[in-house]
């Protein structure tokens, strides 16, 4: 493996400590393991690794019940954070208060294009949906490329849904390429937990082999091709050599992985549910892949989109498809229905955020360590805006108090989401000042 | 562009030899005059309105930036846009000098690019195209591996074009595995085709169906009447409303049943409600192999009139579907689709692919879904109305191979023999997937299946002399592959890789798999070339003409070029007028232009979106299955019937003709239209329906389900159909707040939008086109009222139709309005007749689409002049559909001349 992993170069690898140890995956960090370049400050809030989960819900929440109500007075400069305020939505997480902070007023500059949005949550590229559209790296793979090289996967990109609705993943590539997401969780968690049987191992072995012989042939090939093409094709066949030689590295990764054993854990290998409008449970069983996923350090970064779309949820009082509830037209009786929906959603996005809280780490919990983003693109989705997105940050060792209001375009602030993302980044241990559209960091939001 | 203005560009397109068609102009001076004069009040340095200041502006047009702001400038002078209204208008003399001494320098530079690094760049293929060139490469006639592939970004709605198909490891590695998969399923595995299943099945015999008739959800049948051996369940009268399944005689009905065992083998049944969840009525079969199936099955229709079917007015409809393993409560496979005459039974039969453990499901997809089950309602099937679909039976067999080993097999490993693998510690047997049946299906396990095939003996490709063998193989496969000619050196890459793989002990077959794959994800084979750098001067022996062979096949086919097409190109003959049309006619007129006829209308037309939405129940009850797909298929046969009989173009908006299905026609109002195939009606003059604006599916498409706006479908019609689509809403602008309360119309609302003047400009352009088509709902229908959920009054249908009808008739619809140009219209039929009176701007629109799916290249400067041109030569035959293809096709636009 040729990245760098600052860990393991300066002390014993964790890792490698634990297969020897042959120990579960909840052990406490040794002190002789620690990376010795630390200062003792540091250290505290570095023993665990620090972690990224974004989520999405495509067709977002009603504003009407997801942003607390505007004070009376006028509201004060951006950033400032404000009284703890609340609202139907944000009750619901009232028991983690203090651990996450909602934000209103926040967009992505020129993101447009209704549903075609949603493929920009983590990326901000402006104009989805029009031709010229070009999409750029999205938060978590840049994230990935710096603090995920260590875990056997880097990221993990997935989703619940049903069918293809606009794109279903989050996670887009430096060179603007949707990446697939996983959709099982049985088969996530076979790639995460289950170690074949040496025959398996061994076969698995040699189509990787194999992989990386039709690799080198075809590498071969395109760079006898690119001395017989025109300069402005030359982009596209170096895509194709990049993409040669990155999944070289990876078939070399994988070599490694593959002799190295999976961590063991208390959680029988799931059933997938096939039932799509169990689109609740269907939920569950993904956080707690993502909470398995993360607590094992197998990766930290991940992804994961919640789509309703084509779904009629297994909620009391609702019969009607989702999507077409959130074209409500302002009945009351859909606004109603669709509330009973949304309710539903945030209540299990509640309860796995209390599960990374149950669970311990060698400072604080998992909730400590991890940034949990879960918002959408879409800020209204009756009248089809990508204005005033419905944002929560969780966790991540932030200070959270509570929400944090932005004024919003139409009184004339246009603070980019991707303002809150540098922040994140920069949490995550990150050295950068500028991601996509922003202009700095986060006013208001402290680590 | 008018025609005046395009006159003199025609005589230098034609006069001219090529590259040279457009002569730098001598220039400088007069732009100056024109814009220190017209312009520079609002876009000069210090100005700069919509920051654009001329001053600045280099006259540089190879600068790529540069050449679209002129492209731009152009555009707003020539259209009246600029200068605006309310000032000074230049002297007509010399605004027109000033656009075409504009003109000549913009069609200049463009050329002059084309001329250096051609018009078509390299491109990778689109996920659609790799499983297309799979299929035939291969003969696999229903490979499946779209869903393993990254989607394909999108310019301009197209798929096709190069700059939205990036290239990525995760593309690679999607690649590789789905090759993998293609070429196991094209692999026999076995020196004997596997047993052939067959049988016919009596529904009332199968697990499902029993339950079901138990519990009086269907209804057993026999001589068209109910069958005494289980009669009809009635019961709980004195109730209203949800009954359930259980009751006192179930039990009583169980013993019945269990006595009249016959009853299993020769009743029909009956079904009075569509298939609930996608397996209530399931044939419990699921085949072990994979392979191509023939099904029969005999149904008929009936009207239920409380605890007898009588005649139905109409033939029902029902269907066949195919459910992945483990899925059956999906939506499924569509089949096959098959009409069911008034207590007539009638036989019918497909021949189609089945997966391994695909299950296979009946539905009665004419019978509306009324929100509860038969059995459930108080009175039961004894009091129930409506219509039903019975089954008598069913029928399948297969796998039918035509051959043994299949064709798919032989092109990967000609006539090897197939044979018992001799196991020997040199050599790592290959993988093979384990034989199993699903439980509780047919064909069952022990029963059906003989001993030796639950663990047949392990067979593989035998070689005695591997090398040679493989050479041979090879370079038969690689010409297919590529797609060009390929010299005996281009095989020794692949030929070293099995050998290396027979050095790591891999067997023949793996070692040649590992080879195929390496072909099938190479450069050579992923990407379609470029333009040729220069027109080859000897124009009889050119290999150069190989991409013709492939544009042409990616076109009309959406796969790759076949054997004679090759040929043709590889004699040079395929330049030829003649030949070309020849070809092009062979192509369209085989089943697999039905790929290009699919594709070409979800990117033209983005009928692939009519997935999106499900209309809201309460307001659109009628939207049902059969509707849907009588939608979706209407279009596309509409566009084959274009094609197919060479019309004119202004049948996209007038054909006085649709293609219609029973529903559709039902949904139309169109009367005397029986059975579910898709066949031409003739129309009255006057009648609305028929061209695309008026078909259900564009409708629906450009809608969200539950409300139309004229934005959207104006939106619509300005892109998709005339080729001149509405920049975005600037940033921040508010939405449109739909609201079906019946209080306000979209107009109302629209109304105070575009008060405003930053929006009024652009919508005077988009939105006229769209309020003349509020006169049909989100799902097709024609309405004069809106649908409301509140306020309103009752509809006068509510009795007459089978589903029921829970919404209001709201406000009145207004479907008039004046176009950008005046002319004023009263509702669809007039905005149809305007626009079949410009054929011209129909014709120039179409072919533009066209060449961006043909081509995979976005239409410049240049290609507009030479789509003017290509499509004037059409004019005097009235813009025919197919003789805008052949013209097309022998434009410098799809292949350099």
């Amino acid at each position: 493996m040729n990245a760098p992993s600052f860990t393991a170069r300066t002390a014993l690898s964790r890792r490698h400590f634990l297969r020897a140890a042959g120990a579960g995956i909840a052990l406490p960090l040794l002190e002789c393991m620690r990376p010795s370049f630390l200062r003792a400050a540091e250290a505290a809030s570095l023993t665990s690794p620090r972690r990224l989960l974004a989520i999405h819900v495509p067709l977002g929440m009603m504003p009407q019940f997801f942003f607390p109500a505007p004070l009376s007075t006028d509201a004060p400069p951006s950033g400032d954070p404000l009284p703890p305020r609340s609202s139907p939505y944000l009750d619901l997480l009232s028991e983690h208060r203090g651990h996450f902070t909602s934000f209103s007023g926040l967009s992505h500059p020129g993101v447009d294009g209704n549903h075609h949005a949603g493929q920009c949550f983590l990326t901000g590229a402006p104009h989805p949906g029009q031709p010229s559209f070009r999409n750029s790296i999205s938060l978590d793979q840049f994230a990935a490329e710096r603090i995920g090289l260590e875990n056997r996967f880097p990221s993990l990109s997935l989703s619940v849904r049903n069918g293809d609705h606009y794109t279903d993943s989050l996670a887009v590539s430096r060179s603007g390429v949707v990446l697939p997401s996983q959709q099982s969780p049985k088969r996530l968690y076979r790639s995460l937990f289950v170690a074949g049987t040496p025959e398996e191992k061994a076969a698995t072995l040699r189509r990787i082999q194999a992989g990386g012989s039709v690799l080198d042939l075809v590498m071969d090939k395109a760079a006898r091709l690119e001395k017989n093409v025109a300069p402005d094709d030359r982009a596209r066949l170096d895509q194709y050599f990049q993409s040669v030689r990155e999944l070289e590295n990876r078939l070399q990764r994988s070599i490694d992985w593959e002799n190295r054993p999976k961590p063991s854990i208390p959680y029988p290998e799931p059933k997938d549910i096939s039932d799509a409008n169990l689109v609740l449970e269907k939920s569950k069983l993904m956080f707690d892949m993502i909470r398995l996923a993360l607590q094992s350090d197998s990766s930290r970064v991940i992804t994961l989109s919640l789509s309703t779309f084509s779904v009629v949820p297994h909620v009391d009082g609702v019969k009607n498809e989702t999507h077409g509830l959130t074209h409500h037209g302002n009945e009351p009786e859909k606004v109603a229905e669709l509330r009973k929906i949304e309710e539903a959603q945030m209540k299990t996005f509640s309860v796995f955020l209390q599960s990374l809280r149950e669970t311990p780490e060698t400072s604080g919990t998992l909730l400590d360590h991890t940034q949990v983003l879960y918002g959408s693109c879409l800020g209204n989705a009756n009248s089809h805006s990508n204005q005033n997105l419905p944002i929560i940050l969780a966790g991540g060792g932030f200070a959270h108090r509570g929400h944090l209001a932005f004024r919003g375009k139409a009184e004339g602030d246009d603070t980019p989401l991707a303002n809150l993302f540098v922040t994140m980044l920069q949490r995550l241990g990150i050295e950068t000042d500028k991601f996509a559209s922003s202009r700095g960091t986060l006013a208001g939001l402290q680590a | 562009m008018s025609p005046s203005a395009l006159l003199p560009r025609l005589a230098l397109l034609l006069t001219l030899p090529l590259g040279a068609a457009f002569p730098r102009p001598t220039h400088a001076a007069p732009h100056a005059a024109f814009f220190e004069q017209h312009c520079a009040d609002c876009h000069d340095a210090d100005t700069q309105k919509g920051g654009l200041d001329l001053s600045s502006l280099a006259e540089d047009f190879s600068n790529p930036k540069n050449f679209s702001t002129w492209v731009k400038i152009h555009k707003a002078v020539s259209s009246g846009e600029m200068p605006p209204k309310k000032k000074t208008r230049p002297p007509e003399e010399q605004r027109s000098a000033f656009l075409s001494q504009l003109d000549a320098s913009l069609l200049h530079a463009d050329e002059s690019r084309v001329a250096q690094s051609g018009r078509i760049r390299m491109r990778r293929m689109t996920r659609a195209e790799y499983e297309n060139t799979l299929a035939d490469l291969l003969a696999l006639p229903r490979l499946h591996i779209q869903p393993m592939l990254p989607s394909d970004g999108s310019v301009s709605g197209y798929e096709k074009i190069g700059d939205g198909l990036d290239l990525s490891p995760a593309h690679l590695a999607a690649y590789a595995e789905a090759a993998e998969k293609a070429l196991q399923e094209a692999t026999a595995t076995r020196s004997t085709p596997p047993p052939v299943f067959k049988r016919r099945i009596y529904p009332a015999g199968l697990f499902k169906f029993g339950g079901n008739l138990l519990q009086g959800q269907f209804v057993l049948l026999k001589d068209k009447q109910p069958d005494p051996a289980l009669p009809v369940r009635g019961g709980f009268e004195d109730k209203t409303g949800h009954v359930g399944d259980a009751g006192p005689d179930l039990e009583e009905r169980k013993a019945l049943w269990k006595q009249n065992e016959g009853a299993k083998s020769q009743s029909a049944v009956g079904l009075l409600n569509p298939n609930l969840a996608g397996y209530e009525a399931a044939m419990n079969v699921a085949p072990v192999y994979s392979g191509m199936y023939r099904m029969r099955l005999s149904i008929w229709g009936f009207h239920w009139d409380q605890g007898k079917p009588v005649s139905c007015e109409k033939p029902q409809a029902a269907v066949l579907r195919a459910h992945e393993e483990g899925k059956q409560q999906e939506g499924g496979r569509l089949l096959a689709t098959f009409s069911a005459p008034s207590l007539q039974s009638q036989e019918g039969e497909i021949t189609a692919w089945i997966d391994a453990h695909e299950s296979i499901v009946f539905d009665p997809v004419s019978v509306p879904w009324r929100g509860l089950r038969v059995g459930q309602v108080a009175g039961r099937a004894a009091k129930h109305t409506g219509p039903g679909v019975a089954l008598d039976w069913f029928e399948i067999e297969g796998p039918i191979h035509a051959s043994w080993p299949p064709e798919s097999h032989r092109r990967l490993f000609g006539d090897l023999p197939i044979r018992p693998f001799a196991e020997s510690p040199e050599t790592i047997p290959p993988t093979r997937s384990k034989v199993y049946a699903t439980a509780g299906y047919l064909p069952a396990f022990p029963q059906d299946i003989p001993a030796s095939e639950r663990t047949p003996p392990l067979e593989s490709i035998h070689s005695n002399q591997p090398l040679e063998d493989a050479r041979r193989l090879l370079s038969d496969f690689l010409p297919k592959a590529f797609r060009c000619q390929v010299l005996p050196k281009d095989v020794e890459p692949y030929l070293a890789l099995v050998q290396k793989r027979l050095a790591a002990h891999d067997c023949f077959e793996d070692a040649m798999r590992r080879a195929y794959v390496a072909i099938l994800t190479s450069p050579e084979f992923l990407f379609h070339p470029a333009d040729p750098k220069a027109a080859p001067a000897d124009h009889t022996a050119s290999a150069a003409d190989f991409p013709l062979a492939s544009r042409l096949a990616y076109w009309l086919w959406n796969g790759p070029p076949d054997a004679e097409l090759l040929e043709a190109a590889r004699e040079g003959r395929l330049r030829k007028p003649e030949i070309l049309r020849a070809q092009m006619d062979r192509l369209l007129a085989d089943p697999k232009s039905e790929r290009f006829i699919h594709d070409f209308a979800n990117q033209w037309l983005n009928l692939s979106r009519v997935e999106e939405t499900t209309p809201d129940k309460q307001l659109y009850p009628e939207y049902s299955f059969l509707l849907h797909e009588g939608m979706v298929a209407e279009t596309k046969a509409f566009l084959r019937e274009l094609l197919q009989h060479n019309l004119p173009v202004r049948a996209l908006v007038q054909p006085q003709f649709a293609m219609l299905t029973q529903r559709l026609a039902d949904h139309y109002g169109i009367p005397g239209i029986d059975g579910v195939h898709i066949r031409r009606v003739e129309l009255p003059p006057g009648s609305l329906r028929g061209g695309l604006l008026t078909q259900a599916s564009i409708l629906k498409l450009t809608a969200n389900g539950t409300t139309t706006t004229p934005v959207k479908r104006g939106v619509w019609v300005m892109d998709r159909l005339l080729n001149d689509p509405a920049p975005p809403p600037p940033p921040g602008v508010s939405q449109i707040d739909p609201d079906t309360r019946g209080a306000t119309t979209v107009r109302e609302q629209l109304d105070r939008h575009r008060s405003d003047p930053g929006c009024a400009a652009c919508h005077a352009k988009i939105d006229p086109a769209g309020f003349a088509l509020e006169s049909f709902d989100p799902v097709g229908g024609f309405r004069s009222r809106y649908r409301s959920t509140g306020k309103g009054d009752e509809p006068p249908e509510k009795s007459s139709v089978p589903w029921s009808v829970r919404y209001k008739l709201g406000p009145e619809v207004d479907s008039s309005g004046a176009l950008l140009d005046g002319q004023t219209f009263r509702g669809p039929a007039d905005l149809n007749r305007i626009l079949a009176e410009n054929p011209a701007r129909l014709a120039s629109a179409f072919v533009a689409h066209l060449s961006r799916y043909a081509t995979g290249t976005e239409v410049s400067y240049r290609d507009n002049a030479l789509i003017e041109q290509l499509v004037a030569s059409t004019a005097s035959k009235e813009y025919r559909i197919r003789d805008l293809f052949y013209a097309l096709a022998q434009s410098p636009l799809l292949f350099p001349r």
